[in-house]
């Protein structure tokens, strides 16, 4: 289980660089360091990659985005849960009703009638925000 | 006014409290999505969006959480979404300073070199690396920012400093 070791080692002598708790004491640290020159090479590389990152700072940022979002909040409307709510029982409604009168027997209401389902299947989609065409690749790109 | 009044505010349509929001946390998410794209044009587009998703979920804000660890994970899923589309590939060339700024105690060909170097690595590698040191966050509030376990912060920091390091040598 050299590996393990050795990669506990320098984790452990990084923790201690960047002032975190290491995963092994100081005395197994130093053990191991002692007959490891591979890790000792490795741990001194890396402090000279982290003196030099710590001495930087990130560029300053002046620029104000407000005016650009202010414009971009107004074309969309905040989601407010109460008047979405409503809009999801009137197009209950409208589905129970339009249930109830194809219920009538012997009664034609024409085509319009028959495209009740389409409407509400239309609206629907457009009440969730959703494209039901539209494949979202999206969900795989996070982390 | 602090966060989470803001956070109430905007919840109740008022549009000032986000302006707060905005104008407290936009310098510090420009740098991080710099850091991400790596270039500051496309870091500016993904904060503006990263801003619009978050004005528009406010609703779902978790009032145990705090305001910018939230907006972050909005803001990186902007930046990975960019780098993912097409045509949007960051720079691996650094004539000019984007992510860092001049230091008197390092020369400008020192500060130079660094920046071509992290902009050499993966941008999931240079977020955590900048976040780090940069930053100045500890494993605990990199692994909760990015919703990794402190052990994966370990080791994944101990790959992007070797990674860093071949790129400097």
């Amino acid at each position: 289980m050299k590996l393990d070791e050795c990669e506990k080692t320098i984790l452990s002598a990084m923790a201690e660089m960047d002032r975190e708790p290491p995963l092994l004491s100081a005395e197994q640290m130093a053990q191991h360091l002692s007959r490891c020159e591979q890790c000792r090479t490795e741990i001194e590389r890396q402090a000279v990659a982290v003196t030099l990152l710590e001495k930087q700072k990130r560029r300053a940022e002046t620029a104000d985005l407000w005016l650009e979002i202010d414009k971009r909040i107004d074309e969309k409307t905040v989601s407010h849960p109460v008047a979405r709510w409503y809009f999801f029982l009137l197009l209950g409604a409208i589905l129970v009703v339009y249930k109830l009168l194809e219920m009538i027997p012997v009664q034609d209401l024409g085509f319009l009638f028959k495209l009740v389902p389409v409407i509400f299947t239309v609206a629907l989609f457009y009440l969730l925000k959703e494209n039901p065409f539209k494949i979202n690749a999206d969900l795989e790109l996070e982390g | 006014m602090d966060d989470l009044a803001a956070l109430k505010n905007c919840i109740d349509g008022d549009k000032d409290s986000f302006r707060f929001l905005v104008e407290r946390y936009q310098h510090q998410a420009i740098g991080h999505a710099t850091t991400v794209l790596g270039n500051r044009e496309d870091a500016l587009d993904a904060v503006q969006e990263a801003f619009i998703d978050a004005y528009r979920a406010i609703n779902r804000f978790d009032f145990t959480r705090r305001f910018y660890p939230w907006f972050y994970v909005l803001l990186r899923n902007r930046c990975f979404k960019m780098l993912a589309s097409a045509g949007r590939r960051n720079t691996e060339s650094a004539d000019q300073m984007e992510i860092l700024a001049p230091q008197p105690e390092s020369s400008i060909e020192e500060t130079l070199s660094l920046e071509a170097a992290l902009l050499g690595l993966m941008p999931e590698d240079r977020e955590l690396v900048t976040l780090k040191y940069l930053d100045g966050l500890s494993y605990q509030e990199l692994a909760e920012l990015l919703q990794i376990p402190k052990g994966t912060v370990m080791s994944r920091l101990f790959y992007a400093r070797k990674q860093l390091q071949a790129k400097l040598t």
